[in-house]
């Protein structure tokens, strides 16, 4: 079943997958051999909480199943729009799926989506309103587009041009300015000159995950277009959802770009090897790392941020059971936390359940939105549990060699 | 203008049905949504399934689901279902035959029951809700030196409670003879809604869980075991634990996979190589033809080494690729040799009897002909089946991607002599002429070598061959089905009683008389005593009177007429109705 | 014609008996059994033979009740209600031996005795249980579910059969297994599908049921190679709780094909040699001062560990168990040796007995009859449930060290079976009450503390089943009824 190249497949385009789907039910428990306790060895958060097998990857499989081929009609259902976007694409089926199956589930829900927003039944109306936002302010939060670059630290300013951009993404703009800042920060220590787009708009991810495909080939092709227009040769991400975006995405809406793309983790870890940068001593400190979905189980960066931790004095690195490709998601991603702000936090507070399971005192990860959504959690519950991005503990200790 | 495709058209039940569902479980957890119902309506490797979805057989959607959370609320769903006299399954995974036959049936999910009950080491045993499933016991057993001696075929994700009504056959049969042996208890909501333990825990004062199977009495548990979801909902399992050495956890891979670039990861092979847990070793061999292939093997079964021993080339060539390109280049290469197998050696009483037993396993091929794979000999072969080296244990992971093209498992004989496995190659064999491959690569492999389970010691031996039709294509499922006549026909003719999986339920029971002979008159009478309103997956696993008089005089379905015809072409004797139609009037007396 | 006049005519008259001498002799055995006589005994030699006894006993509505061998000492054979006692001591045929795949097909008459001599001919081995006399039918002790010496072995020691024939209570036959298959006048061959991973169960119905549901007719019997490289240990506890966790330790690692305790009582038996092996039961006892020597310095509980080697350098196999148990051993503080307190012979006489465990039954000499409380139980409650015993037999002025004690691990000692006799001198009235009413409260003690009965016949049945549960029960009850219309196999056996 070939995939991640060409565009976006139509959902009929999916007949032999959905047929495919055998329900060997790997897209609701964590892969076999790297399950450790029946606590955490759950993989798919909305079969986990609703337990109906319509709420996971192989009953969205049948349900695309019997659409395509005219068994069930959209009407039929009024559960059938929740069904589909309570799924936060996070791909645990899919890793599953794809090293067994050959299938990527995701995408068929990503497909049954792009069809529900083509008949106007779709999407939820909170993907709605950001897509408004979108269209009128080019960031998803509607924030004024004009102030999408204030969190710009003085002390790690931006140069005017570079072969370096630095692509920031809505959220750490406008909610986790702290990771942008850091982020800024990290750069300049290690020496690394950066630009950052003049009019960089959404990467047009929620779009996309959320069945607002022509909305999101706006975008896509605004953004190409800055970034060719600059000559940019290299754009670093903070945020694993406009990293996978950009990586997967774009090619699929015919946003290539012959440019290189890494996450900061990857170049900071990079520069680690290289012998170019090193690390203050900290005082001791258990940390977990959660790898966030688009960035880790998308885009396979698992051992960079890795490298980074246990490279720091004083840090110990205890890992949470579900890791690397087969990590919990945060609950944030797919359009979730937007439409299913329950489902979302209740994720959440998976996670950070493992976490303190690990007996770390601080979460870490490398994705903003993986941040908001575990800080939410955190304050929730009322644990014992510090969140810093990656970046936040860098931009302390980092030192140019 | 063109055909608009039929919709299958829902039937729902009374309100005061579903009322008397939720006032149960909590409006929450009924449900009868169109696309909800939906997702329970194909199953892994029931044809029939498959071939109803095709004609949009109505009756394949459940009325409603229902998610009980206690043993408790299933009873009530069933009582309820027996007040208002509506067919009902129970429901699990959905891995074997799950799909209801009636139309309005009560689709009891058990997806909320999923507690470890209790672990009693001392016991070497675990209690499970039905929603546990053999990576969960298994990881939660691990730490405590114990496991449960392998994991069911249809894969880890299993769950032994749903498994036991159906099947339950693992990679390790050879020593620990799969699931049937390994259960100490159950307790069980019966068709009427009465609840009954079986087991030492059936006496009371014996202890909550079962801590033997042992009764002085005839055992009720065995006419639950395949009893394919017929004669009770199992809401409480004590499956047997036995020691294992390989460490709290299982060792880690050399990398992990990811979704983008996957093709090249498995190009550059950086995953699915993990070494296999310390103080279990294994050994694979190759022989020069299936002859001596079977014959290697039942030496090596009845030498006592070993905990697991099967064979195939072809299936490991299959399950060990991490892409079915990879899988067909290898099958077609022949990388992984037909007649190879291999044994899983564990040093459960210490380090020596891997030596030990890797010095008899030497001994035994030079003698029959087999040669040892290892670094000198065909590394590359060793290097492509490494995945089995967890896989033994929590199978069946990548072991499931048999399922990656098409599989459906269309014949087994059953746990018989060893030259079973001969028959099974040539009857396949014939059944590839006179049938024809619905796979072009993949079908054809069981005529060269099926898949061979070595059990109990050696005492025992099933063989697997394989359809792989592809379920959106009806010609294929159709030919599968004649498969299905042919070489359960075959069997019959032959002695055997050859069939899929071990399934003595419908369509088989009814369509063939010789078995037993007369096991149909038998089970009816097991169906009268647990469900006399025949409301559980009603004709799943044997047929009334009447529904016999229905389905296999007056108006018999694809099935049985494919049956029926293949009885005739391979000159099984004709079947003869009595005169109320409700049963054969065959065979004559049988004398010994 | 009367029902005498067909079960002659269809088996000749010499295979039908009323004699009243012969009807005596099987109404009655060493048991507390309440004694029965039975109308008739027929004799058959074939399942023609025995299909015709049922058709006749399904016409006038008369009881059947099978008969092997009538070694069980237990009661199984005593008629409850009179009726036709179907006796198959003349099917003793040994019909096939595959060494190759290792099962036996047996007729219900083949004794343990007969099958152990022909399969040792073949360097074969059929695990039978301890304490059970040569003479008793191997099948319907298998079916019975009499656990077998070498039952801490998962794998060989338990789930000894697989293919079954069974002549339903309504005179057709039924087979279970590989050999289901009945085409043109011909069956299909034996040799698989027992009790095994994907097959169904449906066997178990028929395990424990006294043949009540049918009567077993054939049965393919696992047999193990039977190696001449074996070796005994003993250990030597003085409590069963001390004995816990060297026997979890040493079951865990899978040490060791068969393994048993004894206490000094019955290992005394075992070793006397002033007692002969009963050839009935009751029998004369036989005052011995060895026996009393015997008891008296021997330790208080013995376990015995047999090891056996593979068909493949089996020197090697034992070396290395041998040297793991000393090894396990020595972390525990305790001694395997390859005798007890010097006794010579000891190795010899239990490599014999544990390939021919009868040697046990001369126990029976101690009084002449002998009853056992015999048990399953979680191995942390056995010591607890010895201690009610001896608790009891005081109540019952019998002498604790009086009772004989086997306990067996079963499967790596995921629990146990248990067998505490009591000994009696049946023609001592008295004592014999005594005996019997202290057999029967510790039966009753036993399941009070979460035991479960290994047999729920005879005496036993009244206290078993009404502790079962009802649903249970009354689903066995309209099984009986389905299958056993004119309730004539075995009536009031168990619970019906």
């Amino acid at each position: 079943m070939g995939w991640i190249v060409g565009p976006f497949k139509r959902l009929e385009d999916y007949r032999e997958e959905v047929w495919h789907c055998i329900r060997c039910n790997w897209c609701k428990i964590g892969f076999g051999w790297n399950v450790k306790s029946q606590k955490y060895h759950w993989n798919c958060p909305s079969f986990t909480k609703y337990r109906y097998d319509a709420y996971s990857a192989q009953g969205r499989m049948h349900i695309a199943l019997a659409l395509i081929e005219g068994m069930m009609d959209w009407k039929d259902s009024e559960k059938l729009l929740e069904i589909i976007y309570a799924c936060d694409t996070c791909g645990a089926c899919a890793i599953n799926c794809m090293r067994i199956m050959e299938n990527n589930p995701v995408e068929v829900i990503e497909a049954l989506r792009a069809r529900a927003v083509e008949l106007g039944i779709g999407p939820m109306p909170a993907h709605k309103r950001f897509g408004e936002n979108v269209k009128k302010t080019h960031n998803v939060y509607g924030e004024p587009h004009t102030d999408r670059m204030k969190w710009i630290p003085e002390d790690a300013k931006p140069s005017a041009k570079a072969d370096t951009a630095l692509f920031l993404g809505c959220t750490p703009a406008y909610r986790k300015t702290d990771i942008a800042r850091a982020t800024a920060r990290v750069l300049k220590a290690s020496g690394i000159e950066y630009m950052i787009l003049p009019d960089e708009w959404c990467c047009g991810s929620p779009l996309i995950r959320t069945g607002q495909l022509d909305l999101a080939k706006e975008l896509v092709k605004h953004n190409v277009e800055v970034i060719k227009s600059l000559g940019i040769k290299r754009l670093i991400f903070n945020c694993a959802g406009c990293y996978r975006c950009f990586s997967i995405d774009y090619p699929k809406l015919g946003g290539d770009l012959d440019v290189e793309l890494m996450h900061i983790v990857e170049l900071v870890a990079d520069l680690y090897e290289k012998g170019k940068i090193k690390f203050k001593e900290v005082p001791p400190e258990v940390v977990t790392y959660h790898d966030p979905c688009h960035m880790g189980r998308y885009l396979g960066v698992y051992d960079p941020p890795r490298t980074i931790l246990n490279a720091i004095k004083g840090i110990k690195l205890i890992e949470m059971e579900r890791n690397k490709d087969q990590a919990w998601c945060c609950g944030a991603g797919g359009g979730v936390r937007a439409a299913f702000p329950d489902l979302s936090l209740w994720t959440a507070k998976q996670r950070v359940n493992e976490a303190i399971d690990t007996g770390a005192t601080t979460l870490v990860s490398s994705c903003p939105f993986c941040a908001s959504n575990l800080e939410w959690a955190i304050k929730d519950m009322g644990v014992n549990m510090k969140f810093q991005d990656i970046t936040q503990i860098i931009e302390k200790i980092i030192l140019r060699s | 203008m063109s055909e608009k495709p039929k919709r299958v058209e829902h039937q729902k039940l009374p309100r005061e049905v579903i009322r008397a569902l939720q006032d149960v479980v909590g409006p929450e957890w009924v449900s009868e949504d169109r696309a909800v119902v939906e997702a329970y309506t194909l199953f892994t490797i029931d044809l029939g399934s498959f071939l109803r979805k095709h004609t949009r057989d109505p009756s394949l959607l459940p009325s409603c689901v229902v998610l009980p959370s206690s043993t408790e609320e299933v009873q009530a769903i069933v009582k309820i279902a027996n007040r208002y006299n509506i067919p009902f399954a129970a429901f699990n995974n959905g891995q074997v035959m799950n799909s209801p036959v009636y139309s309005k049936t009560i689709f009891i999910h058990l997806a909320r029951m999923d507690k470890i009950l209790d672990i009693d080491e001392e016991n070497m045993s675990m209690t499970i809700q039905p929603f546990v499933d053999y990576v969960t016991i298994q990881a939660e057993a691990r730490k405590r030196g114990l496991w449960n001696g392998g994991s069911g075929w249809h894969s880890a994700t299993a769950k032994p409670a749903s498994q036991f009504t159906s099947a339950g056959l693992w990679q390790t049969d050879l020593k620990y003879q799969g699931l049937s042996r390994n259960v100490l208890g159950i307790k069980v909501v019966l068709p009427t809604g009465e609840i009954v333990n079986m087991g030492s825990h059936a006496v009371v004062g014996t202890g909550k869980y079962s801590f033997t199977e042992r009764f002085p009495g005839p055992k009720l548990m065995g006419l639950i075991k395949n009893s394919f979801g017929t004669r009770g909902i199992i809401t409480e399992i004590t499956i047997k634990l036995h020691p294992w050495v390989g460490g709290a956890f299982l060792p880690e891979d050399t990398g992990r996979p990811s979704i983008a670039h996957y093709y090249e990861e498995a190009k550059q092979q950086k995953f699915d190589n993990p070494p296999p847990p310390k103080r279990y070793k294994l050994y694979w061999f190759e022989y020069p033809n299936l002859e001596t292939l079977v014959e290697g093997l039942l030496k090596i079964a009845r030498s006592g080494i070993g905990i697991g021993l099967n064979a195939s080339g072809f299936y490991f060539a299959m399950m060990c690729a991490r892409t079915s390109m990879e899988a067909r280049k290898r099958i077609e290469q022949q990388l992984v040799p037909p007649y190879v197998g291999y044994v899983v050696i564990a040093g459960i009483s210490c380090e020596d009897q891997i030596k030990y037993e890797e010095k008899v396993l030497k001994q035994i091929l030079e003698e029959t002909g087999g040669r040892l794979l290892s670094e000198e000999y065909k590394p590359d072969v060793l290097k492509a089946v490494t995945p089995w080296n967890l896989e033994f244990a929590v199978n069946t992971v990548t072991g499931m991607r048999t399922v990656r093209d098409w599989y459906l498992t269309t014949s087994i004989t059953p746990y018989a002599p060893f030259y079973s496995a001969i028959d099974a190659r040539d009857v396949w064999a014939e059944a590839m002429k006179k049938i024809g491959p619905t796979h072009d690569l993949f079908s054809p492999l069981g005529a060269i070598c099926p898949y061979l389970y070595i059990v109990d010691r050696g005492h025992q031996i099933e063989t697997e061959i394989d359809q792989f039709p592809k379920r959106n294509d009806f010609k294929q499922l159709l030919a599968t089905l004649e498969s299905f006549g042919f070489l359960k026909s075959t069997f019959i003719k032959k002695l055997y009683y050859g069939s899929w999986m071990e399934v003595p339920g419908e369509p088989f029971a009814s369509s063939y008389p010789e078995t037993g002979p007369n096991m149909y008159l038998i089970w009816r009478k097991y169906r009268k005593v647990f469900d006399p309103k025949g409301l559980m997956m009603a004709r799943r696993a044997i047929l009334s009177d009447e529904e016999f008089k229905k389905a296999q005089i007056e108006k018999p379905g694809g099935a049985v007429r494919t049956f029926r015809k293949w009885r005739e072409i391979l000159g099984l004797p004709k079947l003869k109705p009595t005169p109320d139609k409700t049963a054969w009037e065959y065979p004559a007396e049988p004398s010994e | 014609m009367g029902i005498e006049e067909e079960l002659k005519n269809s088996l000749g008259t010499e295979n039908v008996s009323t004699d009243p001498q012969i009807l005596e002799r099987y109404s009655k055995d060493q048991s507390f059994t309440r004694p029965c006589r039975p109308d008739y005994v027929v004799y058959v030699k074939t399942v023609k033979e025995l299909q015709k006894v049922i058709k006749i006993a399904n016409k006038y509505k008369v009881p059947v009740i099978p008969f092997s061998s009538g070694m069980n000492l237990r009661g199984a054979t005593i008629p409850n209600q009179g009726g036709i006692i179907l006796d198959m001591s003349k099917m003793n045929r040994i019909l096939e031996i595959n060494k190759r795949e290792g099962w036996v097909l047996i007729e219900p008459g083949v004794t343990y005795a007969q099958l152990q001599d022909k399969l040792e001919e073949n360097g074969l081995r059929v695990m039978i249980p301890f304490g059970v006399p040569p003479s008793r039918s191997a099948l319907s002790s298998i079916i019975e579910g009499d656990p077998s010496i070498a039952a801490a072995s998962f794998e060989y020691g338990n789930a000894r059969y697989m293919d079954l024939e069974i002549v339903l209570p309504t005179g057709e036959i039924y087979r279970l297994g590989k050999w289901k298959v009945y085409v043109d006048e011909k069956w299909g061959t034996p040799g698989g599908g027992g009790i095994i991973g994907e097959s169904g169960a449906e066997e178990w119905l028929w395990e424990g049921a006294q043949g009540t549901l049918g009567v077993i007719t054939k049965m393919v019997v696992k047999v193990e190679h039977l190696s001449d490289v074996r070796k005994v240990f003993f250990i030597p506890f003085d409590s069963l709780e001390k004995m816990a966790e060297p026997l979890r330790r040493i079951q865990r690692k899978e040490l060791g094909l068969d393994c048993f305790l004894l206490n000094n009582f019955n290992l005394a038996a075992l070793i006397n040699d002033e007692w002969e092996l009963p050839q009935s039961f009751p029998c004369e006892s036989v005052p011995s001062a060895k026996f009393d020597e015997l008891r008296r310095k021997l330790p208080r509980w013995i376990l015995i560990i047999h090891l056996s080697g593979l068909p493949y350098f089996p020197e090697d196999k034992v070396a290395y168990e041998e040297a793991e148990l000393l090894r396990t051993c020595e972390e525990l503080n305790i001694v395997p040796s390859l005798t007890i307190d010097g006794i010579e012979g000891l190795q010899d006489l239990l490599l014999k007995e544990t390939i021919r465990p009868w040697g046990i039954l001369k126990k029976a000499r101690f009084k002449g009859a002998f009853h056992d409380v015999s048990f399953y139980a979680r191995v942390s409650k056995v010591a607890e449930l010895w201690d009610t015993v001896i608790g009891l037999a005081g109540k019952y002025a019998y002498h604790p060290d009086d009772i004989g004690a086997y306990i067996l691990p079963i499967e790596r000692a995921r629990y146990c079976y248990c067998e505490f006799d009591f000994h009696r001198d049946p023609n001592d009235p008295e004592e014999s009450e005594r005996v019997k009413n202290l057999w029967l409260e510790a039966n009753e003690a036993v399941m009070d503390k979460g035991a479960i009965l290994a047999r729920s016949y005879g005496p036993l049945a009244r206290i078993f089943w009404r502790r079962v549960d009802p649903v249970y029960v009354e689903k066995l009850r309209a099984l009986k009824k389905e299958l056993d219309p004119n309730d004539i196999m075995n009536p009031g056996k168990l619970c019906f």
